[in-house]
């Protein structure tokens, strides 16, 4: 491992926006979309993130870095010496305050996570979301997921009617 | 929070709050990510949410959706029985909840004494002294009923149980061993059909159905062909089978130093052989053979260890027991430290704790 630490390979990622983001390969790869362009050696220079904000984008970044499996900042020795339930742990109070972010930043994240196909964060994001609104009134959800009430009042009253018990 | 600086927040999109969302503040989320989000929410809400719009309901109920939600959701909720304080006489309710203790939905009066499916089934099945039902938990309908024998100083024993691999649900009864009957779920001639009698007398045993057999523990000594099977796809008795190679003797089961049962482990013929004050082994059958999977330590005042489940990660074993001055508990054995942890406490009205397999399609669809 230690001579891996020596000569890391760095990417860079671009983003709409003009920055420039030069990140391990490894860090990278927590992307899925990303692996696949490395593999197929379309990533020599720099790769372009559409769609992807240079805000929204560093944040990212920020989660796949924590993410990474071990040998990262702490040293090769954390993952001998640490237990991995204590690692687990770190990493979901580390989840905790990274998710504390307003809808719009959410909303970004979920489709940054899932364009770039990184699973642990689209999990984390969605799943956020949806423990947050799971027990709101269904006006709160409606206008949280943008929804409109197109039933008639009747079909509504009927639809309210088969699942009532849902709402007790 | 000022009402006035509210309009200035909004147009920064800087509220987290549902409330923000009416103003538009952001950009909604894209149809395939609203996917992903809704097929995360537990059951009980996803049936609300199809109340949302005509949009959700057409969603909620599209069978590629159902797919996805019942991936996220594999694992089989808890049933238990509690005794309801809503009726006179010992009426006894079916409460559903998810493994974090989320109550899904009680069916009031539902409950029995004791609980027949197991975590494969869809369906709940339930028997009282005399009588026995199956009830779609989803629904709280009762779909099935054998109303009470009038058999005074008889001995009845049901079993319930889904054949493979047909998938029909069956019910059978033992009465006083001089009959033996079946009832498939569904039938248009809903009755009770007469079959072979076991091949030997059964009295008081456990019994449960794993893999389309249903297995009757017919004797302590289960080096000695201890095990009747009866399969309920063709309805025939197949040659017993020997149990785990349990040491004990005699004395012991007269003095309750050692109790032996059969119940189904993530769809496994499992036998629960409990010491007591030593600990509870968990003994799996898997390719016509026995192999001890658990053995979790006992500890001090505890009674009735029930596996539940192994978890999906196949670490750790939930079970159900009972801790004297603390109640019903959700525990988990965690056999790489050979500890147990409290999950949570269920209500003290508990009385029998099961799972079952209920995804949202059976929500939404209504039937099988």
């Amino acid at each position: 491992m230690a001579t891996r630490e020596a000569g890391k390979k760095m990417i860079m990622l671009k983003s709409p926006d003009g920055m420039e983001f030069e990140v391990e390969e490894a860090v990278a790869m927590e992307s899925q979309t990303i692996r696949k362009m490395i593999e197929d050696d379309c990533a020599d220079t720099a790769i372009l993130i559409p769609n992807i904000n240079s805000k929204i984008l560093s944040r990212v970044i920020e989660y796949c870095n924590k993410h990474v499996p071990t040998t990262g900042a702490t040293g090769a020795a954390a993952s001998d010496t640490v237990a991995p339930a204590a690692l687990a742990e770190d990493l979901k109070i580390w989840d905790a305050e990274f998710i504390k972010v307003n809808r719009a930043t959410r909303f970004n994240l979920i489709q940054a996570a899932s364009y770039l196909n990184i699973k642990g964060l689209l999990d984390l994001t969605s799943q956020t979301t949806i423990d947050t609104i799971s027990d709101n009134s269904l006006e709160e959800i409606r206008s949280f997921l943008s929804t409109k009430n197109d039933y008639l009042p009747e079909e509504e009253q009927t639809i309210r009617r088969e699942n009532q018990w849902a709402f007790q | 929070m000022m009402p006035r600086h509210s309009p200035e927040r909004r147009r920064h999109g800087s509220l987290s709050s549902p409330a923000s969302a009416a103003t538009g503040a952001c950009a909604p989320l894209p149809e395939e990510l609203i996917f992903d989000v809704l097929s995360r929410v537990p059951v009980k809400s996803a049936c609300r949410f199809r109340c949302a719009s005509r949009g959700w309901h057409a969603l909620i109920s599209d069978q590629a959706f159902l797919a996805a939600h019942r991936s996220r959701h594999a694992e089989p909720l808890l049933v238990t029985i509690t005794s309801s304080p809503h009726h006179a006489g010992g009426g006894r309710d079916l409460r559903l909840m998810d493994m974090d203790g989320n109550v899904v939905r009680v069916t009031k009066g539902a409950g029995g004494l004791t609980l027949l499916s197991t975590s494969m089934d869809e369906l709940v099945g339930v028997a009282e002294v005399s009588s026995s039902r199956v009830i779609d938990p989803a629904t709280g309908e009762v779909l099935a009923y054998s109303s009470p024998k009038q058999v005074f100083g008889f001995y009845i024993m049901f079993g319930f149980g889904r054949a493979i691999p047909s998938g029909a649900y069956k019910m059978v009864r033992l009465v006083n061993n001089q009959t033996f009957e079946v009832f498939t779920l569904g039938d248009k001639n809903t009755r009770w059909r007469r079959s072979k009698l076991p091949p030997i007398r059964v009295n008081g045993c456990s019994q449960v159905t794993a893999n389309g057999v249903m297995y009757f523990m017919v004797s302590r000594q289960l080096d000695d062909d201890g095990l009747l099977r009866f399969d309920l796809e063709s309805e025939e008795w197949k040659p017993a089978i020997k149990g785990p190679p349990i040491a004990s003797s005699p004395e012991e089961w007269w003095n309750d130093a050692q109790s032996v049962r059969i119940a189904e482990l993530n769809g496994f013929l499992c036998v629960i052989q409990s010491e007591m004050q030593a600990s509870t082994n968990v003994w799996l059958r898997a390719d016509d053979s026995w192999i001890k999977a658990y053995s979790i330590p006992a500890a001090p005042s505890s009674y009735y260890y029930m596996p539940l489940r192994v978890t999906h990660d196949g670490g750790k074993l939930i079970f159900y027991c009972f801790f004297h001055g603390q109640g019903h508990l959700l525990r988990a054995y965690d056999p790489a430290t050979n500890t147990c942890t409290t999950l949570r406490r269920l209500d003290d009205s508990t009385e029998k704790v099961g799972l079952c397999s209920l995804h949202l399609d059976r929500f939404v669809l209504n039937k099988i």
